[in-house]
């Protein structure tokens, strides 16, 4: 009895734990469902199994969070597709057969990021394109980011301008309790037919415009605050001219404070480098070669910030209404006006006058500069343009090499006294045309100018809107 | 609708007391400029006059026009004598604008008002 008895307690106390706890162990190990093991006794078999129990709970608690983890990351990189299918990557197809391409790229810095950009057209003729830049990062930027985006599409269809729909975009987001958010936003609307180029600039940064001729201007228009920040603020438009084969890059200082390993910051200097030595490529190669640039410089760095560029190449095309050609003498000037206002002959006086006054002061430019040291005779090129209320003129000058943009700008609030009698040639043709461009092409002097009817005396039919 | 298809016309100017009056038409650009110029030098040296110029039928006027006011404007200065302009409008106004012309030369809404004082 004694032993039988003391052989039964000694199964209750160790043997039969034991096998549970056996039990247990193995139920882990086969990933079986978890349970925890009654503790019956407080003896070190009881002690063992209370250490198994919190082992366990730990281990499921950890578990847990793997999975919550791993659910995160798994809805932040769908969160990463749906962004990176918000912006177009159809570029071929966006540009179509039209006279222009386009390029553009997004890195987010995290999974997802607040940097966006846009392209589409707003009706036969009308490109738009954007950028733009939430002022932070990760999930909040992302969703700053889609309601920024699907607004500025949105406003820029339903305004021909920029500036108002830019004034929209702001006044809605600033509707909102946006956790102090705010975006920079570059607007721009493109006429495929004459180069205008309308934009309006909230607070981006200022983006790049490549000539012919390796000449890199800023568009350094400033048009209001970012979006977002204040409301009822007044935006403004700004108009360029862009020429043949000209180069547009738009980019988020992601691309600018790229961080080396060192530190050290991929810098303006530099893309203006790397754009000046891409004349005369395409928006895609251009676009891909300052990716490469800034993915080199960052080496195998942490991006602290997303990184996003758009290219845009115009190449133009020209059908002209009218064109002539006259030697370089003031005695051709009265035939070219004649000619001039003939080609314009539907158009309102204040066009037709515009015109002659600014053709006349690049012809006599012409006249006045056209010396060339091997005595072949300077002849020059009138061509005229007509897109419903614009009118487009292009002057062509084998003179010697005339940058407008060297020339001094005369002091117009001097008196009478001080005033000197020269330079107002160009100041009338940049202040009286509506844009005026200069691209040194070869031999070749190329002015272009644009006129915009403020009262077109018939009326616009605006184009079939594009579906 | 459009301005004078051919040469600009010869210019209409009429001598009254101290005054003398231009109405030049079309346009005052680089090949109309020199005889305008002209015609006003002739005016301010015969005799001592003041200078009113009428640009009402005038389409635009460029750069090489600008100075031909400008001079005229200075040399009439310094003699005490007025150089006074009116019928300024449409691209006329825009260029005399832009120029800054419109603050140094001395500018009239109409011809009575040129006229008023001299």
């Amino acid at each position: 009895m004694e032993v039988g008895a003391a052989l039964f307690a000694l199964r209750q106390i160790v043997g039969n734990p034991l096998a549970r706890l056996m039990t247990a162990i193995n139920a882990e190990k086969a990933g079986k469902f978890r349970q925890a093991i009654g503790v019956e006794t407080m003896d070190e078999m009881g002690q063992v199994i209370t250490s198994f129990n919190e082992m366990m709970e730990q281990q499921e608690a950890y578990e847990a969070e793997l999975a919550q983890q791993a659910r995160m990351e798994s809805e932040l990189g769908i969160g990463r597709d749906l962004q990176l299918a918000m912006v177009p990557r159809n570029f071929s197809e966006i540009a179509g057969n039209h006279p222009f391409t386009i390029w553009a790229e997004l890195l987010p810095a995290r999974e997802v990021g607040g940097n966006f950009y846009d392209a589409f057209f707003l009706d036969d003729n009308q490109f738009c394109f954007c950028i733009g830049d939430v002022a932070d990062k990760g999930v909040p930027a992302a969703l700053y980011m889609a309601v920024a985006k699907t607004l500025t599409r949105a406003f820029a269809k339903g305004h021909d301008c920029p500036s108002s729909a830019v004034t929209k975009v702001n006044d809605e987001l600033c509707q909102a309790d946006n956790k102090g958010m705010f975006a920079s936003l570059f607007l721009a609307v493109l006429d495929i037919r004459t180069g205008r180029l309308r934009y309006t600039n909230a607070g981006h940064t200022p983006p790049f415009l490549l000539g012919k001729g390796k000449k890199a201007h800023g568009l350094s228009a400033r048009n209001g605050p970012v979006v977002g920040a204040i409301a009822d603020v007044g935006f403004s438009t700004a108009t360029v001219l862009l020429a043949p084969e000209d180069l547009l890059l738009l980019y988020t200082d992601g691309v600018t404070e790229a961080q080396a390993p060192n530190a050290a910051f991929f810098g303006e200097d530099k893309l203006k480098q790397l754009l000046l030595s891409k004349s005369g490529a395409t928006a895609k190669d251009l676009a891909k070669s300052v990716l490469l640039a800034v993915k080199a410089h960052e080496a195998d760095g942490d991006r602290t910030d997303d990184v996003t560029l758009l290219a845009l190449r115009f190449d133009g095309q020209s059908n002209p209404r009218w064109t002539g050609t006259y030697p370089a003498q003031v005695s051709a000037l009265q035939d070219l006006f004649v000619h001039l206002s003939d080609a314009l002959f539907d158009q309102s006086d204040n066009i037709v006058s515009r015109a002659k006054l600014l053709v006349a002061e690049v012809a006599s430019n012409a006249v006045k500069h056209g010396h060339r040291p091997d005595k072949i005779s300077v002849s020059l090129e009138a061509r005229v343009e007509v897109a419903d209320t614009q009118t487009l003129l292009t002057i062509t000058d084998n003179a010697p090499a005339f940058d407008p943009d060297e020339v001094p700008q005369p002091n117009i609030d001097a008196t009478l006294e001080d005033r000197p009698i020269g330079g107002l040639g160009l100041l009338l043709v940049r202040e009286v045309s509506d844009a005026f461009r200069y691209v040194r092409d070869g031999e070749h002097n190329i002015y272009r100018i644009l006129l915009c009817d403020p009262n077109p005396p018939f009326e616009v039919i605006q184009s079939a809107k594009a579906s | 609708m459009n301005s004078s298809r051919s040469e600009n016309p010869p210019m209409e100017v009429t001598k009254d007391g101290n005054v003398a009056l231009f109405r030049p038409e079309g346009s005052i650009d680089s090949s109309s400029a020199p005889a305008f110029e002209e015609a006003l030098a002739k005016a301010v040296t015969e005799q001592p006059v003041n200078i009113l110029i009428d640009l009402e039928n005038v389409a635009f006027v460029a750069s090489a026009g600008l100075r031909v006011f400008l001079n005229t404007a200075k040399i009439l200065a310094k003699q005490d004598r007025a150089l006074r302009v009116y019928g300024v409008k449409g691209v006329v106004q825009e260029v005399f604008e832009v120029s800054g012309f419109i603050s140094i030369i001395n500018v009239r809404e109409n011809e009575a008002d040129a006229r008023a004082d001299l």
